[in-house]
């Protein structure tokens, strides 16, 4: 079945640097069962059966905007622009420091000082990175801009002692881009798309420091529905199937979700695997499937066909599908890869030291 | 009193960017930036951006901090020395002090100072942490 | 034409919780009115010598406040701050005071510490040094002296105790004054046991805080005590912008101007006062000074050299450590223990043959430093 839902820019648009940033410290999720005494605390074999062992906490002095700018930082040096040149800061988080001040200003600040730019923030939940995304291939394929800058960040709070404490983590991911050169461009964007409806899953009032989800609502009738519309489509308005993409990337809330959706879709382990970060590091939010999307460049080869599926509660999903470019082979060195960065100079802390750094003590 | 937003926004190229400033007459590098070279009298100045990295000098620790940074405290701050030659003082983050050592290659980062409150802005500036992934090792 | 010291006076350094600022200052300058046994009315020009009550007390233009409880209403008086060197810049101004015609100046030196906060006079003490690109960064004097301390092991490796010793020292020194605020000895050992502080520096290391005025007159009629000379200097603002870290330059112009001005040598010096703000900044100060080499200026320390009974007695009322540091008030305290030794006034302390003294007094890391020389006519 045909439609033709999906969204192409008029020019061809490419994502020209990308940087990613994990803050160094984690906590196991057995610490926090520790703790709270209600998560799996059923050893086996030394293992939990949970398998998000851990996930990865910002330090007290960390937020979106620093890891946000960090992520941007490598993102320029790997597209080796002028930083100045570039017109449209865009970041998505859920975890502004400001309710009111937008950070692409302050990112534009700490990268060089572009000041031709629009700046904006997004909300979405999770997926909030992702439209971000999509208007700059909006911006560069009208011809508007030339380079954007598109960042998803979140220092994601869980209640304590909530399902969602054992997975909501700290990260960020930026990805700029700009018109498409052959050769040396790192990703050529095929096409989006984006599948929205009012599922009220999870959510945050405006004063509340903690979000709220309704449990297992969350599940089939928001992130499957919402992913797997939006999947299908992308993949049957260009024709196609599982088996015509090499690697996809679905966003991690857990570590079942992403790997069940992609068994519906039919999706192999091998297409899923170096894009499914969530049992190492947990739900980056804002950073989640645009971690993994890093982390698949990190590996991919030019002329891999890749499909990323956001989700954000709420609800909504973005599907965007892109060919690797033979750019990406000397880019991708020119700053860390997410795996350097799960795999080195990690510390872990206690559930004292985290309630300290996420700001749950009160003084 | 409430932390000044004018005397940190006039320094926010400095806090977010480390821009100093070069004399064009003389060469002579400044971090802080200044309007007039100390060496040769020139007013004649540029922008200028330092490198990222740097190698620490020494250090010492902070236990007993003013109040706005006593949630970070205790905390590490060090004589850092840029890889162009000029020095700072900042606080060094995300490592241990038994692992750090004379010499040690450290980055530039952008970090939360310290926040005026509940109500007031958010003061950002740089800190340094160690470069363990080698980004700073290949000059600009 | 000679200056002269006329009269001294001070109170002890203590956390005085039932005297204020005023009341501490009118102590210690009525002490020295009457010692000097002079006619109030003479007196020219109040210079207060204050560093952090703007901040603390949210109490400025302390000059005419205190001439008015002085019973001096009318008088012209100011209020000068230098950081830690107020005292001795104070003392500075009233010198030059003096050589341009004044009779009397009455310099009072005075801080009170300890209405506030701990935290509070941590934030007092770095406003000595740049906001806003170190302290407003959450770097303390204490840290800037730690890194200082930490380059200085490094780069010479000195016996860590021989550091330490200077706290050793000031105690001994305090444990028979009548004035200090730590009268009592303490150990190297104990010392490096002290809780760590700014690391490397331990508690035992950093001067004490304390409130306290300290009080003289100077005049240009004749007295047993001339106040020979008065220089001072400073140096880049910002520790990291500095050359060398571990050079205290404006301790060293000042010094060599000091001695030049009136063909004086080190050799010369009988009795010492260092700012030991912490135990690194007298070891740097006595190398700048010239008294040792560069690198060398802890062994002096550890030789005997500053004991009461060795070649320049330092400290011999308990310097910064164990007497107490009232930030703005501690170079007139320096001044007054110096003129004590000078007029056979130390009690215990008294060191013999005691001619010619001088001190060095300094703002933050030496931005500022001052240093004042005595000699018994």
């Amino acid at each position: 079945m045909k439609n033709n839902k999906v969204m192409k820019p008029t020019k061809d648009v490419a994502i020209i640097g990308y940087g990613a940033y994990i803050p160094k410290y984690r906590i196991a999720n057995s610490e926090i069962a520790r703790i709270w005494q209600n998560g799996a605390l059923f050893e086996k074999n030394g293992k939990y059966p949970v398998p998000i062992q851990q996930k990865a906490v910002a330090a007290r002095d960390e937020d979106s905007v620093t890891m946000a700018i960090e992520a941007a930082r490598r993102a320029v040096r790997r597209a080796g622009i002028n930083p100045k040149e570039i017109r449209a800061i865009l970041l998505g988080t859920e975890s502004n420091p400001y309710a009111v001040k937008t950070a692409g200003v302050t990112i534009a600040a700490a990268i060089g000082g572009p000041t031709d730019i629009l700046a904006a923030t997004y909300e979405f939940a999770c997926k909030a990175g992702t439209e971000a995304i999509q208007t700059s291939i909006g911006l560069i394929g009208s011809g508007m801009a030339k380079y954007a800058l598109a960042i998803g960040a979140d220092t994601a709070q869980g209640r304590p002692k909530d399902a969602l404490e054992y997975t909501a983590a700290s990260g960020a991911v930026a990805y700029l881009l700009g018109e498409y050169v052959k050769g040396d461009s790192i990703a050529k964007i095929e096409a989006t798309y984006s599948y929205a409806k009012d599922v009220p899953d999870f959510w945050r009032r405006g004063l509340s420091p903690y979000p709220n989800h309704f449990q297992r609502f969350t599940g089939d009738p928001a992130y499957f529905s919402l992913i797997l519309g939006a999947a299908k489509g992308l993949m049957e308005s260009l024709n196609y199937t599982s088996k015509d993409f090499d690697y996809v990337i679905f966003h991690q809330p857990n570590y079942k979700f992403p790997v069940k959706v992609a068994k519906i879709l039919g999706f192999s382990d091998e297409q899923i695997k170096p894009g499914l970060l969530s049992h190492l590091i947990g739900n980056t939010y804002s950073g989640s499937s645009l971690m993994g999307l890093a982390a698949t460049l990190d590996v991919a080869e030019p002329g891999d066909h890749i499909l990323i599926v956001s989700y954000g509660s709420g609800s909504g999903s973005d599907a965007i599908s892109m060919f690797v470019d033979d750019g990406i082979k000397t880019k991708r060195e020119l700053a860390p890869k997410v795996m350097d960065m799960i795999n080195n100079g990690i510390t872990t802390v206690d559930y004292g030291l985290y309630a300290r750094f996420r700001g749950k003590i009160l003084k | 009193m409430s932390t000044s937003v004018p005397s940190y926004w006039r320094n926010i190229p400095v806090y977010l960017s480390m821009k100093g400033s070069k004399c064009n007459k003389c060469g002579a590098k400044y971090f802080p930036p200044r309007k007039v070279c100390v060496k040769c009298g020139s007013k004649d100045m540029s922008e200028y951006e330092l490198p990222r990295g740097g190698r620490l000098i020494a250090w010492s620790i902070v236990r007993y901090p003013p109040k706005e940074f006593d949630e970070f405290a205790p905390y590490i701050v060090g004589l850092v020395e840029l890889d162009d030659g000029l020095r700072v003082i900042a606080q060094i983050v995300d490592v241990e002090v038994d692992q750090l050592h004379v010499g040690m290659r450290l980055k530039s980062t952008v970090r939360r100072i310290y926040e005026d409150g509940s109500r007031g802005i958010v003061r950002y500036g740089y800190k340094f942490i160690p470069d363990h992934l080698g980004e700073t090792e290949t000059s600009q | 034409m000679p200056v002269y010291v006329k009269g001294v006076g001070l109170t002890k350094v203590s956390e005085h919780w039932e005297k204020n600022l005023v009341e501490l200052a009118v102590e210690a300058a009525e002490d020295a009115i009457e010692t000097g046994n002079i006619n109030p009315k003479r007196i020219d020009k109040i210079i207060i010598a204050n560093a952090v009550s703007q901040y603390l007390l949210r109490q400025s233009h302390l000059g005419p406040l205190i001439a008015d409880y002085l019973g001096l209403r009318g008088i012209p008086a100011i209020s000068i701050e230098a950081a830690g060197a107020s005292g001795a810049m104070a003392l500075h101004m009233g010198f030059r005071e003096i050589l341009s015609g004044a009779e009397n100046i009455l310099i009072i030196g005075v801080e009170k510490l300890s209405d506030n906060l701990s935290e509070e006079v941590t934030g007092a003490i770095a406003l000595a040094e740049d906001w806003e690109f170190l302290a407003g960064l959450g770097i303390t004097f204490e840290a800037i002296q730690g890194i200082m301390l930490h380059h200085y092991l490094n780069r010479y490796n000195p016996p860590r105790e021989n550091i330490a010793k200077m706290a050793e020292i000031s105690h001994k020194h305090a444990a028979k004054s009548l004035h200090a605020m730590y009268p009592f000895p303490t150990t190297v050992e104990k010392v490096l046991k002290s809780p760590p502080y700014a690391d490397p520096l331990r508690l035992l290391e950093i001067a004490g805080r304390g409130d306290g005025a300290a009080a003289v007159i100077l005049s240009r009629n004749d007295g047993d005590v001339e106040f020979l000379t008065s220089e001072s200097a400073t140096d880049v603002f910002r520790l990291f912008e500095r050359d060398d870290i571990l050079n205290l330059n404006a301790v060293y112009e000042a010094t060599q101007r000091a001695l030049s001005k009136h063909n004086l040598r080190l050799n010369d010096i009988n009795v010492l006062e260092l700012h030991d703000t912490s135990t690194i900044m007298a070891v740097l100060e006595l190398e700048a000074m010239g008294f040792s080499e560069r690198g060398k200026g802890h062994e002096l320390l550890a030789n005997g050299t500053l004991e009461l009974n060795g070649k320049i007695p330092a400290n011999t009322f308990g310097g910064s450590k164990a007497r107490g540091d009232p930030i703005g008030a501690t170079g007139v305290y320096q001044f007054v223990e110096i003129y004590k030794q000078l007029i056979e006034d130390a009690g215990f302390n008294q060191i013999d043959n005691a001619k010619v003294g001088m001190s060095v007094t300094i703002g933050g890391v030496a931005s500022t430093a001052v240093i004042n020389i005595l000699r018994r006519r």
